[in-house]
């Protein structure tokens, strides 16, 4: 059987980075990967707009993911593509056995470490209670993107798209540049949940509206999508009578949301956060389970992939240093945050640089998010505007943390 | 008898009704402005003593029937074809009726006017192989309950379908139930249906979550589960084998009667002949009897919804639980057994369904009411069920008769015809009864027209199951994969399904060849995704499987392609 130091599943930007990372750090690793070809789910993703931090360019997600990829070539790691993990058994001498399918057969490989970079999924139709017919027709967004980018084909003519995540809002365009006609997107929340530039860049430029306080309640085709009905919520998101509106289309797109991948984590027993759907952390992004470390989406949905890679050399770093013994308090964040990842720090592992990151829970103007240690403010920053779908990133000096009793708080301030 | 009928009918809902007597049927006629009362109209005429049954023609004011479903198809594939059994239906009665016939040198053909089998009430229903013991007195559905449910081991195994038999619970409230359940006990004695015991505290060991009420549970041994779809393309897979012919979207639109005979039958793919027809039209077979003029009873739609739950999901019940009516639920009830908690042969948690009478026939669109309706009652029976947990849901009709019994019989007006019909539930546990009875009745009428019946020599009753590498141990999955690499490439995450897998399944011997299809054969596409990773990959093979273009692959029935052609730069790259 083989042998690594680190074991990395999942081959999108936290993979790549994660394991070009430990591979600089002169660990062996290995990376596996279910598909074909690496880069996950930028390998759809042909529109520009990522690495703006990273390297200070607009790359699109192909030229992002070739950035790490070309890296590759001169590194030691192992790659297995085509590579399907359906098992990881753990024992205190032997540390984790990994068995996965790949058109060779079935393979095992030891290791000490493991990075899930298992990506996130989009939620259904379903998972969000849109009833009526079962024609073809619907669609989630990604599942759209990767039929015209990479099939090369049209999900539909006379689309409606469903939710204003970011997928559904580069879908708009997309579909309205190859022909389509994108009747509407319709958004039960009152503010938008994708990226302002999104919303500039994909629906403004193109004169495609944007409903809001509206859904969908019930698609009509039995064999194709024929049109779906419309209604207005109310602030609790339940539809108002008398307000449905029939909006003739042959497709409906969802973007509705994603959920991190957390099959091998659950399975591992790994404990997940409620709000995140990915797993508690620390500060070196480890899981609950010692040895086990997660990134990218499979940990919370990122927006931006700059930070998927910066998460994915985080966890790398984590598992590359030997630490004896953790000794885990928790990030007690206010109400006003609608999550923080880390959840957790490891006071053994002291360091002056810790990156949180974290969402808001409501639109708010003019906070200070800050951060106190036993009532000691320790961090803190105005923001001008927090809304909940754009992530944010703070690094703070947590080594004051020293005892299992300390608190440590997140705070958001007038 | 029937004036007093008609005399209660005028009291309660202020309607005349139109009563005719003939020796077979009741007939009503009339109009009326609430579906649900026409049902219960019907329902007030039935006599079980008398051999009339019900046929309802009492309309609904101002209701347009919405049109049938049609296959968008026209073409003379079967016109002046000659067949010794015509079998009109693939749901898992025409499939198991048609697999059992296949037994026979006999030319049999199965006309379906969906693009697959198990399009009706066949693919959407609980997968439950009940006991029985809900039935009471001399029904047929008791008979073909218990003799089918013991017959289930056998015929899956012979099929290569997955087949649990880990027995059902039903919980009481209060304690006075638990010695009503007694009678019950006397009651499967009766019927000869097994293992049914009586627990107490042990329940609350079994499900922690219900001790909370649970004052001891009835449990049923007998009762299993399966694939309803799968066991239908099972049968439909080994007849096929065994020399069967199935023809997909073929409608059968009306039939020749002459004398006491059909002698052809209409389709939109022209006009075949049979010595035999057999009705297994599901929701329709009332109206394929109109088309041989020999409706004799009516068919009322009963909608029901089922919920699927995510496997990976918290807080579970392990079991098949359902909570025991209450005395007074139990005086007022009369068909909608209230569904239950079951686990299906995959290892979700399904609840459902719930049962509402509709004119609709095929209207199989899910509401929010009755999703709602069906997680709130079955959170009652297991209080922990969350509903993020829920991944898809679906509602299926049953085909009721106002006699609440199904009809197995040669027709007694048609020599030639045999209807099994009003198979509602549990036919899914009948069919492998009612399927050996019926090819009885059809070399009974074969020989009756002169058809000599052989039986062959060389029937192959297994079908070797499909591949399944998810299932397999180590050992046998590298075996697998060194023949043939695609079963080591994974394309369904979530249900783990290799790319081996899904060609095998597009590559079927009827012929279907579906995303819809293939979901159902191996069930890429049916986890907490919903197939947003792999269906690209499957309508790639499908395409690549049947040589044709992707925006040719369908979902299910003709004119549910996918997608339309290829994007404008393709084009221009091309140029
Ligand atoms: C449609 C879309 C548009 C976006 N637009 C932008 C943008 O404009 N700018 C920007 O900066 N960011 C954008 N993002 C965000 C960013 O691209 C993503 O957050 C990033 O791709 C996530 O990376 P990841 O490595 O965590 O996951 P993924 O890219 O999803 O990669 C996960 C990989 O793991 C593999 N895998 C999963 N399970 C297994 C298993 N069991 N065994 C083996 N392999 C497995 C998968 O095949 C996949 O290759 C966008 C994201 C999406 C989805
Ligand atoms: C919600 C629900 C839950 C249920 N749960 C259970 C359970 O747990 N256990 C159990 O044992 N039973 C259960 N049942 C009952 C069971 O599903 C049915 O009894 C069984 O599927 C009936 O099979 P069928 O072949 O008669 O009908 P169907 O499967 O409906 O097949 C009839 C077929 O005939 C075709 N057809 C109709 N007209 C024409 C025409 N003119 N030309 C060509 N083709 C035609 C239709 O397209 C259809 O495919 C349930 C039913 C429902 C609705």
């Amino acid at each position: 059987m083989a042998f690594y130091d680190i074991i990395v599943i999942g081959g999108g930007p936290a993979g790549l980075s994660a394991v070009l990372r430990a591979d600089k750090s002169g660990k062996k690793t290995l990376l596996i990967e279910r598909e074909g070809r690496l880069g996950g789910i930028l390998k759809q993703c042909i529109h520009d707009g990522f690495g703006v931090i990273r390297f200070g360019e607009k790359l699109s997600g192909p030229e992002y993911a070739e950035r790490f990829t070309a890296l590759l070539k001169s590194s030691n790691v192992q790659v297995s593509l085509w590579s399907f993990v359906t098992d990881i058994q753990h024992k205190a001498e032997d540390g984790f056995t990994v068995t996965y399918l790949c058109r060779d057969g079935v393979k095992q490989a030891q290791c000490k470490k493991i990075i899930l970079a298992t990506g996130c999924r989009e939620r259904t139709r379903n998972q969000i209670f849109v009833q009526g017919d079962r024609g073809a027709g619907v669609f989630t967004a990604g599942t759209a993107q990767n039929l015209v980018n990479l099939e090369g084909v049209m999900p539909g003519r006379k689309c409606v798209i469903l939710g204003s995540g970011d997928i559904g809002l580069i879908m708009a365009r997309r579909l309205t540049l190859e022909g389509a006609t994108v009747e509407g997107v319709y958004e039960a929340k009152s503010t938008p949940s994708g990226l302002p530039r999104n919303i500039h860049q994909c629906l403004e430029d193109f004169n495609i509206p944007l409903h809001l306080s509206t859904t969908v309640t019930r698609v009509l085709g039995d064999r194709r999508v024929e049109a779906v009905e419309i209604c207005q919520v109310d602030k609790q998101m339940r539809p108002v009578k008398g307000t449905e509106k029939i909006v003739d289309c042959d497709c409906l797109i969802l973007a509705v949301g994603l959920i991190p991948e957390n099959e091998i984590a659950t399975a591992l027993g790994v404990q997940l956060d409620k709000r995140t759907k990915g797993p508690l952390v620390d500060q070196n992004l480890e899981t609950m389970r010692t040895g086990i470390f997660c990134c990218g989406n499979a940990l919370h949905v990122n927006d931006l992939v700059d930070y998927v890679s910066e998460s994915g050399e985080t966890a790398a770093d984590g598992s590359c240093s030997e630490r004896s013994g953790r000794c885990l308090i928790d990030i007690v964040a206010d109400k006003a945050f609608s999550y923080n990842v880390p959840q957790k720090i490891n006071i053994n592992d002291r360091r002056d640089k810790t990156i949180l990151y974290f969402r808001s829970a409501d639109i708010v103007t003019d906070k200070k998010v800050a951060v106190y240690i036993d009532g000691n403010c320790v961090f803190s920053k105005k923001f001008l505007h927090l809304s909940p779908p754009e992530m944010q990133r703070i690094t703070v000096d947590l080594s004051s943390a020293t005892s299992r009793k300390s608190r440590i708080e997140l705070r958001m301030e007038d | 008898m029937i004036t007093s009928i008609v005399k209660k009918v005028k009291k309660k809902y202020n309607v005349d009704i139109d009563v005719t007597l003939t020796d077979r049927s009741v007939i009503l006629k009339g109009e009326m402005s609430d579906w649900k009362d026409i049902v219960d109209v019907g329902k007030m005429f039935v006599d079980k003593k008398s051999n009339r049954r019900v046929v309802n023609d009492i309309v609904l004011k101002g209701y347009v029937p919405s049109k049938e479903y049609l296959p968008d198809i026209r073409d003379d594939s079967l016109q002046d074809t000659r067949w010794n059994v015509v079998v009109i239906g693939a749901g898992i009665i025409g499939c198991s009726v048609a697999r059992e016939l296949s037994q026979l040198n006999a030319s049999v053909l199965v006309v379906e006017k969906h693009s697959d089998v198990a399009h009706g009430a066949s693919g959407a229903n609980d997968g439950m192989v009940h006991a029985g013991i809900d039935l009471k007195g001399k029904s047929l559905k008791l008979h073909y309950v218990v003799r089918g449910n013991a017959m289930y081991g056998k015929v899956c195994e012979q099929l290569g379908v997955d087949f649990r038999r880990d027995g059902q619970y039903v919980i009481f409230k209060d304690r006075l139930m638990r010695f009503l359940a007694k009678s019950m006990l006397v009651r499967a004695r009766k019927h000869n249906i097994p293992s049914v015991t009586i627990i107490g505290k042990e329940m609350a060991r079994l499900e922690p979550a219900v001790a909370s009420y649970c004052k001891g549970a009835l449990r049923i041994g007998s009762t299993g589960a399966v694939s309803p779809y799968k066991l239908t393309i099972a049968y439909a897979e080994n007849a096929c084998t065994n020399g069967v012919k199935f023809s997909f979207d073929t409608a059968v639109q009306s039939m020749v009667r002459v004398g006491r005979r059909v002698t052809a039958v209409v389709t939109n793919r022209g006009t075949l002949f049979a010595d035999v027809v057999i009705n297994c039209a599901g929701v329709f077979a009332d109206k394929v009897a109109e088309m041989a003029q020999d409706r004799y009873f009516s068919i009322h739609p009963r909608k029901g919804t089922d919920l699927l739950l995510d496997k990976n999901a918290p807080d579970l019940p392990q079991h098949a639980i359902s909570l025991s009516p209450t005395l007074k639920g139990m005086r007022a009830n009369k068909n909608t057994k209230g569904g239950g908690i079951v686990i299906t042969v995959d290892g979700n948690v399904l609840l459902g369904p719930d049962a509402i009478e509709t004119p609709e026939r095929e209207d199989v669109s899910t509401t929010q009411q009755s999703v709602d309706n069906v997680f709130n009652k079955q959170k009652l029976c297991f209080p922990p069920l969350q509903k993020s947990s829920v991944i898809a849901y679906f509602s299926g009709v049953r085909a009721s008769t106002y006699e609440e019994d199904f009809i197995i019989e040669r027709s007694g007006e048609v020599d030639n015809l045999i209807h099994v019909a009003g198979i509602q539930s549990p036919g899914l546990t009948a069919a492998p009864a009612i399927a050996l009875d019926v090819k009885e009745m059809a070399v009974s009428a074969l020989k009756d027209s002169g058809v000599d019946v052989t039986y062959k020599q060389n029937w192959q009753p297994v079908r070797k199951p499909p591949v399944c590498i998810r299932q397999l141990d180590r050992q046998t999955q590298q075996k697998y994969i060194s023949q043939n690499p695609d079963y080591g490439t994974i394309v369904c995450r979530c249900e783990e399904v290799s790319l081996g897998e899904i060609k095998d399944a597009v590559n079927n011997n009827l012929g279907v060849a579906t995303v819809d299809g293939v979901k159902r054969r191996v069930r890429a596409g049916m986890g907490r995704c919903q197939g947003g990773f792999c269906m690209p990959v499957v309508m790639k093979t499908i395409a690549q499987c049947k040589k044709t273009d992707i925006s040719q692959v369908r979902k299910g029935d003709i004119g549910s392609n996918l997608c339309y052609g290829e994007i404008k730069d393709k084009y221009r790259r091309e140029e």
